[in-house]
């Protein structure tokens, strides 16, 4: 069976499952900043994220989790793509990326999503588009969180 | 782990007809038949039923013909929505074995209101602080989470009773969990993910002898084989519609009469009542005092028509065709050694269906895989986490079985199980981890 000819090529791409079953990042920090759980009631998905910053900025980033191919490949994705970026730009990712699954991609150029733009097929599956935004989706509240609570996430 | 259930299995009807055929009628099931024709299996009657056309037709045949409010008219329309509603009453009835019919089947949208039904209108009287509730870990979370609240509310103690290794549920470990506090024992007739099947007769028996109210919730069970719920000494059993071929948004709790005598109202509105006065009432007579509000109609016409539908092919005919298509498909899925199947193995203790997981393949993926194979199943936690968590598992596949399900649709099952398992290199060396 050539992968390219089964109809689930799209959704489970090549890139997707190196992401699955090599994870970039896979792991915990010494001291993180901020740590962002995640949870999918639908199918018990579990999503740890943690981010070190320093001066408003993610030097680095790992993660630990139970999950789908998905979602753990959309972390590991992220995880790769959060580090170097200001919490500002991390925030304007997450944003792009989030309307982008939802199939609105006005404005939105392929490039500066890096391996996340495999995850176009997803779109095509309704269900399985909070797989994928499991872990920006913890990410985002996390940030928000620790906004209203006065603590800059800038340590 | 017994392989008993290569005994069972009629191999000679198996072979004697390339499709073997599911029970009902081609093109019985209008939606079925259609899925079929584009090559597709459905699998998922354990999470919802599709609906023969005789069902369709009532249903709408009612709406075009004798549809009014029931109960309240003098009309000669309502007297025939009325003496519908009361016929499928008694159809109903007839179809669990109930004693009285008129009086204990009263009609909710389905378990998970009838049991809501209970916790409220009986165990809002009928207990006190430090009474007791024995439950299984087999339970969906629907026969958990009203116990759980009620439990709140009245300051009674859950006790869980767990299955054995094989995922069976014994007589000594009921015995062991029973205290002089045990006020009710609330138990699935069968597991929606091990397809345990519970022995009501055992379990009843010992209910009685204790004095605890014995409380079944029939949803796996209803469809796929026969109930009779004085035999099985049941003093509660629920139903939904949705899940034994009928419509959605109607179900039934069974109620022995003695006992539903000495409920409580549970929701307050018209048709429960005798006489209202501006700050008191009196209430009905059984069932109307359970059953608020302008009710289903149309559903319970429904449901009454798929009873009548299921007795005239015969439980008993329904249950061997489930017990041989699951019996069949435990029997190749077990050829599949990275496969990690639960609940029983033999097949007399197990219902139409079979959950799994792949091996290092997360139920999501097996569920999208299968999906785009042509193969509906459910994948998740299937709405009994505490059972997977017994497992070990937060979720799993399963594969479920009806009336209208044959072996093509066995076959198209480990086609598309081939497939998770070539796109997700799963070879058989792989330890099973789908945690």
């Amino acid at each position: 069976m050539n992968p390219a000819d089964v109809p689930f090529a799209d959704l489970y791409r090549k890139v997707i499952m190196e992401h699955y079953r090599e994870p970039a990042h896979r792991g915990k920090l010494d001291e993180p900043s901020v740590v962002a759980e995640g949870h999918n009631p639908l199918c018990g998905d579990d999503v740890r994220l943690e981010l070190k910053i320093e001066t408003g900025r993610v030097v680095q980033a790992a993660f630990t989790g139970d999950g789908c191919a998905i979602s753990m490949a959309s972390t590991s994705m992220l995880t790769d793509l959060l580090e170097g970026r200001t919490i500002e730009e991390s925030l304007e990712l997450i944003e792009r990326f989030t309307r982008f699954i939802k199939g609105d991609r006005d404005g939105i150029d392929e490039h500066e999503l890096g391996d996340l733009a495999a995850l176009e097929g997803v779109s095509r599956f309704p269900v399985r588009i909070k797989c994928a935004l499991l872990p920006f989706v913890s990410v985002k509240n996390v940030i928000a969180v620790n906004r209203t609570n006065g603590v800059a996430p800038s340590s | 782990m017994r392989d008993s259930h290569n005994r069972v299995i009629d191999h000679d009807r198996v072979r004697s007809s390339s499709r073997p055929a599911q029970l009902a009628d081609r093109g019985e099931f209008p939606l079925i038949e259609a899925e079929r024709r584009k090559g597709r299996s459905y699998l998922d009657s354990a999470s919802s039923t599709q609906k023969p056309a005789r069902v369709i037709d009532a249903i709408k045949g009612f709406y075009e013909t004798t549809y009014a409010n029931v109960h309240r008219g003098i009309h000669r329309l309502s007297e025939q929505a009325t003496r519908a509603v009361e016929s499928a009453r008694r159809d109903v009835g007839r179809f669990i074995g109930a004693e009285s019919p008129e009086q204990e089947v009263i009609f909710c949208r389905g378990v998970t209101e009838g049991i809501n039904l209970v916790a409220h209108a009986w165990g809002n009287v009928a207990l006190s602080p430090g009474d007791e509730i024995v439950l299984t870990t087999m339970e969906h979370h629907s026969n958990l989470v009203p116990w759980q609240l009620l439990a709140q509310r009245r300051g009674v103690r859950l006790v869980e009773l767990q299955p054995d290794d094989e995922g069976c549920i014994t007589p000594e470990a009921l015995e062991r969990v029973l205290s002089p506090r045990t006020k009710l024992v609330g138990m699935t007739h069968v597991s929606n993910l091990l397809g345990t099947i519970n022995d009501l007769e055992a379990f009843g028996a010992i209910c009685r002898g204790v004095g605890a109210v014995f409380l079944i919730d029939g949803a796996q069970a209803l469809g796929h084989m026969p109930v009779d719920v004085v035999r099985s000494r049941c003093d509660i059993y629920v139903g939904s519609g949705h899940k034994m071929f009928g419509p959605s948004g109607i179900g039934f709790l069974y109620g022995r009469r003695k006992l539903l005598e000495t409920f409580e109202p549970f929701l307050g509105g018209g048709d429960m009542i005798e006489q209202v006065f501006f700050d008191r009432s009196t209430y009905a007579p059984l069932p109307a005092r359970l059953e608020a509000g302008t009710p289903n109609i149309e559903g319970i016409v429904g449901l009454g028509e798929t009873v009548r539908y299921l007795e005239s092919i015969g439980m008993q005919r329904i249950r061997a065709h489930d017990q041989q298509l699951v019996g069949l498909a435990l029997e190749r899925l077990s050829g599949l050694p990275w496969l990690e199947i639960y609940g029983p193995r033999r097949i007399d203790a197990r219902s139409g269906l079979v959950a799994f997981n792949v091996e290092g393949v997360h139920a999501h993926d097996a569920g999208s895989i299968l999906d785009m194979a042509g193969v509906a199943v459910r994948a998740g936690h299937l709405c009994a986490q505490p059972l997977l968590r017994h497992l070990g598992r937060k979720s799993c596949v399963r594969a479920s079985f009806a009336l209208y399900n044959g072996v093509d649709d066995v076959d198209r099952l480990l086609a598309g199980l081939d497939q998770v398992a070539e796109y997700f290199n799963v070879s058989s060396t792989q330890e099973v981890s789908s945690r």
